[in-house]
């Protein structure tokens, strides 16, 4: 039997509910994994899992006559959520006069060891800001390219290329000191 | 540090997985609500899809009523102006009326500002753009039957027709044509006259047959209405109303207020 696409399962979904099943099996584990790499949160990743879903089946008709490839898409709307995530996470934090330390990345300074661990490299990451965190996630640790990264984020190929770059910058930035008393 | 060594760092660091147990106990668990969601959003899309649809059948419907009557209406406007410019007797009393006109006043054109179609008398009044000008049609027969000022003008405009006797079969006809008017009949009638001489024949052309009785009648009041029969077809052409005998009907009855206000008495 031929195996029904994306887009025809999800025009199918239209009519007869139960067919979203397809899609749901098809991308319930892509996306928790993907939400929970860039989250690095389980509870966080079960509720945008569930956001990027409810999304998806309400903007059906939208996504069908996009003309996207679904799996591009269901991507991009994810990617989104957790965008929002971390933007509404930004201004609690702020309105709770936190001082949000992911803004300014700050230089790992206080590791004794001279080799730099990955676990500096990680919090490094994380505290990149939100987009060149998301970019750096998704090349480097979900192997897509520039190119997907691009569709998923809606922005133009060079768009994700600077990010990374100035993501890349970044990180050397926050690891310089250390570096700099190696080398 | 150098790119190179971050590229390679960043290449080999493993970044954290989630457990399969978590991600298959939230599939499972996340599975049947979605499934009704999909279910519950389907429904709000074929309603409002219906509702979309509904719309856009009211909006066309009162699209093609608009055209329809705008149609009608520029039809009808046509086939009216073109029967008034045509008619030789028209172009006659506008010509008339044009000549009384000062020298150097704008030239004269005619429009019809309004119409307006009495269903019960089977006339159409159109309202031209002339002082208290009013062209009468034969709805039905669609020729002119009444020409431009109101008849109880007549005597006293430019526009004059000429007077002859009427036969005592006329008289009678005349009679009995304002006896079985609808608005006479509510009237308490003490007597009816038609006059001798009084004929208005408002044509110029003999192949334009219009015969007018004007009729008097006196209320138990001793108020008088004149009645103006069109003896051709007949009908009533037109009722004036100087002493407002029928001002209490009229502000009483809508129907008759109409009437009036349509004839713009």
């Amino acid at each position: 039997m031929k195996e029904i696409s994306d887009e025809e399962a999800l025009k199918e979904s239209l009519v007869h509910p139960e067919v979203f099943k397809i899609i749901y099996e098809r991308y319930h584990d892509r996306i928790f994994r993907h939400i929970y790499k860039l989250t690095q949160n389980v509870e966080i990743t079960k509720d945008l899992t569930e956001e990027t879903f409810y999304e998806v089946i309400k903007y059906r008709e939208t996504i069908i006559k996009s003309g996207v490839p679904f799996e591009k898409y269901i991507y991009r709307i994810s990617t989104n959520e957790v965008y929002k995530y971390f933007n509404k996470e930004k201004k609690l934090r702020k309105f709770q006069g936190k001082l949000y330390e992911k803004e300014e990345i700050k230089g790992i300074t206080d590791d004794k060891s001279e080799e730099i661990d990955n676990e500096k490299l990680k919090e490094a990451i994380n505290n990149l800001p939100e987009l060149k965190r998301i970019c750096i996630i998704m090349y480097y640790f979900e192997d897509k390219n520039i190119e997907e990264i691009a569709v998923i984020l809606n922005k133009g190929k060079s768009t994700v290329s600077r990010i990374l770059n100035e993501a890349r910058n970044d990180l050397r930035e926050a690891l310089w000191e250390k570096f700099e008393g190696k080398e | 540090m150098d790119e190179e060594k971050l590229e390679k760092k960043l290449k080999e660091i493993k970044w954290d997985e989630v457990d399969n147990e978590i991600v298959d106990a939230h599939r499972e668990k996340f599975e049947q609500s979605l499934l009704m969601y999909v279910e519950e959003e389907n429904r709000k899309q074929v309603t409002k899809r219906k509702m979309r649809l509904s719309f856009a059948f009211a909006l066309v419907g009162i699209l093609v009523f608009t055209l329809l009557v705008s149609i009608s209406r520029f039809t009808q406007g046509g086939t009216f102006e073109e029967l008034i410019m045509k008619n030789p007797t028209e172009l006659k009393m506008y010509n008339d009326i044009k000549a009384l006109l000062p020298q150097n006043s704008l030239p004269l054109k005619i429009k019809i500002n309004k119409i307006e179609e009495d269903k019960n008398l089977g006339i159409t009044n159109l309202y031209v753009n002339l002082k208290n000008s009013i062209v009468i049609i034969d709805s039905k027969q669609r020729n002119i039957i009444g020409v431009g000022f109101p008849l109880y003008h007549a005597e006293q405009s430019a526009y004059r027709s000429q007077i002859i006797n009427l036969t005592e079969r006329e008289i009678e006809e005349a009679r009995e044509i304002t006896l079985s008017n609808s608005f006479i009949k509510r009237l308490s009638v003490k007597s009816i006259e038609v006059e001798n001489p009084t004929v208005f024949v408002d044509s110029y052309e003999d192949n334009l047959p219009y015969r007018v009785g004007k009729v008097k009648v006196v209320t138990v009041n001793g108020k008088v209405i004149t009645v103006f029969v069109d003896l051709t077809r007949n009908r009533v052409l037109d009722i004036t109303d100087t002493q407002n005998v029928l001002g209490e009907y009229i502000t009483r009855d809508p129907e008759i207020h109409n009437f009036f206000y349509d004839l713009g008495v």
